[in-house]
């Protein structure tokens, strides 16, 4: 069997084994004589895949299990020796493979403060955001954006500036402004914004919302 | 793509891991045998109607029953012709006995390992004069 097929079924192992182990800790919970056996099922299982795809030391362990699962529960103490061996079996696991970096998303900032603009981007980069700054939504940015945010006083310019972008992107837009929730929910709906963001109650909090509403619309 | 020539050895596992299952097809595939798996008894039922075989793999312990009753079944009643081993992850001594009382043709312990399983197969079906 190639390197690659083998790595493969060790990888299936490790999430099968994390599954059996997930069963056998349910069917602990349970102590009955039918969980005995279901639990002696699932570690006979588990124990003829780690024998089979060379984890000695995992088949030795979970061997032991399955003895003490006969016991169980009737010998009502083998509970926490059984929950032990389930543990160390756990640490001998080979590790899950890490999952795929998320794509990082992609905010466009209308900002008619140069200072407030910055100032957002900043917040977002740290955040893992990829960013663009225009200080005018006509102005193209490169930036394909999952979400827009419009930071701009002057309501001419932010009615121009929805206009713009949704002409140009399906992207979610946000109004972000140091006004009261209550004042900047009316703008929003004035303008048929998708939500809004207030940084009266400070950046991080401001920053907290943008991720809670980009979870919502994803 | 899978060029497993028409007239290789073909071999019946019977297990209900599916990990265990996929990982030994796969391997006996690469070694040039024809495989067929069962996962359950009536997947088994089906494979063994009709289809001959040059080796049988059998898992022992499983839900519906154990493997060596299963395959001592196989032979006496169904009359089928296959050698047939026991693949499991018992101790080697009572897999031998399982063996002797249910007339079988032997056993490979699971812990010898895929490669160890893919040279067992080998070495007993070159004894038969099915090698690959």
């Amino acid at each position: 069997m190639s390197g690659g097929q083998r790595a493969a079924f060790t990888r299936a192992f490790a999430a099968t084994a994390r599954r059996r182990l997930r069963r056998a800790q349910d069917l602990l919970a349970i102590a009955s004589p039918d969980a005995s056996r279901y639990l002696q099922r699932e570690l006979h299982l588990l124990g003829g895949e780690a024998a089979f795809l060379g984890f000695g030391e995992i088949f030795t362990l979970v061997r032991r299990g399955e003895d003490q699962a006969k016991r169980w529960p009737d010998d009502a103490a083998m509970s926490d020796q059984i929950d032990m061996t389930l543990a160390s079996i756990a640490c001998l696991l080979p590790p899950l493979p890490e999952p795929p970096p998320a794509a990082p998303r992609r905010a466009l900032i209308v900002a008619d403060s140069v200072a407030q603009g910055w100032l957002l981007r900043d917040l977002l980069e740290h955040a893992g955001y990829e960013t663009a700054v225009v200080t005018d939504a006509a102005a193209r940015a490169d930036l394909v954006p999952d979400v827009v945010l419009c930071s701009l006083t002057s309501t001419a310019r932010l009615d121009t500036a929805v206009r713009v972008v949704r002409g140009r992107s399906p992207a979610p837009l946000l109004l972000v402004s140091a006004e009261t929730r209550d004042e900047l929910a009316g703008e929003a709906a004035r303008v048929h914004a998708d939500g809004f963001v207030s940084t009266a109650g400070g950046l991080l909090a401001a920053m907290a919302e943008i991720r809670t509403f980009e979870q919502e619309a994803t | 793509m899978n060029t497993t020539p028409d007239d290789a050895p073909c071999i019946l596992l019977v297990d209900d891991s599916p990990l265990t299952l996929a990982c030994a097809e796969e391997a006996l595939r690469e070694a040039g045998y024809r495989v067929r798996t069962a996962p359950d008894l009536s997947e088994l039922d089906a494979a063994a109607d009709g289809q001959a075989y040059d080796l049988i793999l059998m898992d022992v312990v499983m839900p519906e029953a154990y493997g060596d009753d299963v395959a001592a079944m196989l032979k006496a009643v169904r009359g089928l012709e296959a050698p047939i081993l026991l693949l499991s992850s018992l101790d080697e001594a009572e897999l031998a006995e399982r063996v002797r009382d249910a007339g079988l043709d032997g056993f490979i312990p699971k812990s010898a390992g895929i490669d160890g399983m893919v040279d067992r197969v080998r070495s007993f079906l070159a004894a038969r004069g099915a090698a690959r």
